[in-house]
């Protein structure tokens, strides 16, 4: 089907629904979430560098939820398809400590906890979307979404 | 009327009968399992565990608290569940084909027991009880054990895992390559520093080449681990060149602002290795320009 252009989400059965929401509670968590990030983002057609950026922001947020609460959280994943743009969303969610300082938070090489502290800037510049909010006390969600470029679109996906 | 048996003296009367039943039960009960049994061990393994257990467990009914498993009476099958448990995990049977084992013997001690005390249906209840509470936490011991085996073979797993993945070449005198494979988590990153740094202090070395090839993804944390890495090793004089990072992985560590300028890198394992001989003084030329 080279040409031909995805206007619906290819099987949102296989991915996306299924195991949509994956628990964060344990280091090696992180590599699950990362590696379920590629199916997605393979599944979507995605381009290699598109879905290095957005495994790697899984990965960052990921890493967080383990290292900055106690109890992990987690990670959802969403095949986005609106008016003919489709794309991949993500949420992380947790019920820890969360930012106090969200503007320091998202500054580059600002770290609680002896990071490099680039993770949430990080992010946000890996990704086309980001969105996040947090009550200290109550726990944190950031939602981060990237979009499908023209050239992706047309692309055949099994060219990838 | 004679007073009726107890199940301990049921058991202990006609345990042949019982064996026998049992044997056949644990045959017969999961056609899958079964066959996978015959596959995993033979007939006559299966009989000297079920008669050692059966022993083991007319001592156990016989307990005067049979909720209490740290009765001493009951000591001989826990210890005999665990070890049968212990060596079924290992060999590989799956949790249901394990506890089943124990499981079985329920049945086919209640064929027995309803011939034997059907006159008494309050007799028949009450051993009835007790040989349920008895066999369920029986079978609570093996799932336990099954559990805990299967995690300590992980865990074994996972430290042969880490000890081959991290291995330290002496490529020249004076120069090391450390080829990273795979993911770079805390303990993982612990271990490549270790042997990195032993590497360093047994070969010593001057110059150590970290290759990345074959770690699919840098992020904020394991560009910190190799930050780590790097750091450490200048402490000990060596200076390190960080090779094999890919195109992807360059332009998401840019995005990440992540600052590895303070490293020696370079794309090819090649062109590290050249420069790595070029800071001990030595370079690769071809025959013809030497002579």
């Amino acid at each position: 089907m080279a040409g031909a252009k995805l206007t619906t989400c290819p099987d949102p059965e296989d991915c996306f629904r299924r195991p949509s929401c994956l628990p964060v509670t344990d280091e090696h968590h992180v590599q699950i979430v990362r590696r379920h990030a590629l199916q997605c983002t393979a599944q979507l057609g995605m381009s290699r560098l598109s879905s290095h950026y957005v495994a790697t922001a899984v990965s960052e947020l990921a890493n967080n939820l383990f290292f900055h609460t106690s109890n992990g959280g987690e990670i959802r994943f969403c095949c986005l398809d609106k008016a003919g743009r489709v794309g991949i969303e993500i949420i992380a969610q947790d019920e820890g400590p969360g930012i106090v300082d969200i503007a320091a938070a998202m500054t580059d090489g600002f770290s609680t906890n002896g990071g490099l502290g680039a993770g949430l800037g990080g992010v946000r510049r890996l990704m086309d979307e980001f969105e996040i909010s947090s009550k200290p006390g109550i726990g944190t969600r950031i939602i981060a979404r990237k979009w499908l470029t023209e050239a992706e679109l047309c692309c055949d996906r099994k060219s990838h | 009327m004679t007073k009726l048996m107890t199940v301990a003296e049921l058991m202990k009367e006609k345990q042949a009968e019982i064996l026998e039943v049992w044997l056949e039960v644990i045959d017969s009960e999961t056609g899958a399992g079964a066959r996978r049994t015959d596959l995993l061990m033979s007939k006559a393994e299966l009989r000297t565990e079920a008669k050692g257990l059966a022993d083991a467990l007319t001592l156990a009914f016989a307990a005067e608290d049979y909720t209490d498993l740290a009765a001493p009476q009951f000591q001989p099958a826990v210890l005999l569940l665990r070890e049968i448990s212990a060596s079924r995990a290992r060999q590989g049977f799956n949790p249901t084909e394990t506890a089943s084992f124990v499981m079985s013997l329920k049945s086919a001690l209640l064929q027995f027991m309803q011939q034997e005390f059907k006159g008494d249906q309050q007799h028949l209840n009450n051993e009835m009880t007790k040989m349920n509470v008895i066999i369920d936490r029986l079978a609570m011991v093996t799932f336990e054990t099954y559990a805990i085996t299967r995690e300590e073979v992980i865990t074994e797993q996972s430290r042969s895992l880490l000890e081959m993945s991290t291995p330290v070449i002496k490529l020249w005198d004076g120069v090391v390559l450390m080829p990273l494979v795979g993911v770079i988590d805390t303990p993982r990153s612990q271990q490549i520093i270790a042997s990195l740094l032993k590497g360093i202090v047994d070969y010593q070395a001057q110059v150590a080449v970290l290759d990345v090839t074959g770690v699919p993804m840098m992020d904020t944390k394991v560009a910190q681990h190799l930050i780590s890495a790097v750091d450490a090793s200048r402490m000990l004089g060596a200076e390190v060149v960080l090779t094999g990072i890919s195109a992807d992985a360059a332009q998401t560590l840019v995005r990440l602002s992540v600052d590895l300028s303070g490293m020696r890198t370079s794309g090819l394992l090649k062109n590290g290795i050249k420069e790595a001989l070029s800071i001990i003084g030595m370079a690769i030329t071809s025959k013809d320009r030497a002579s």
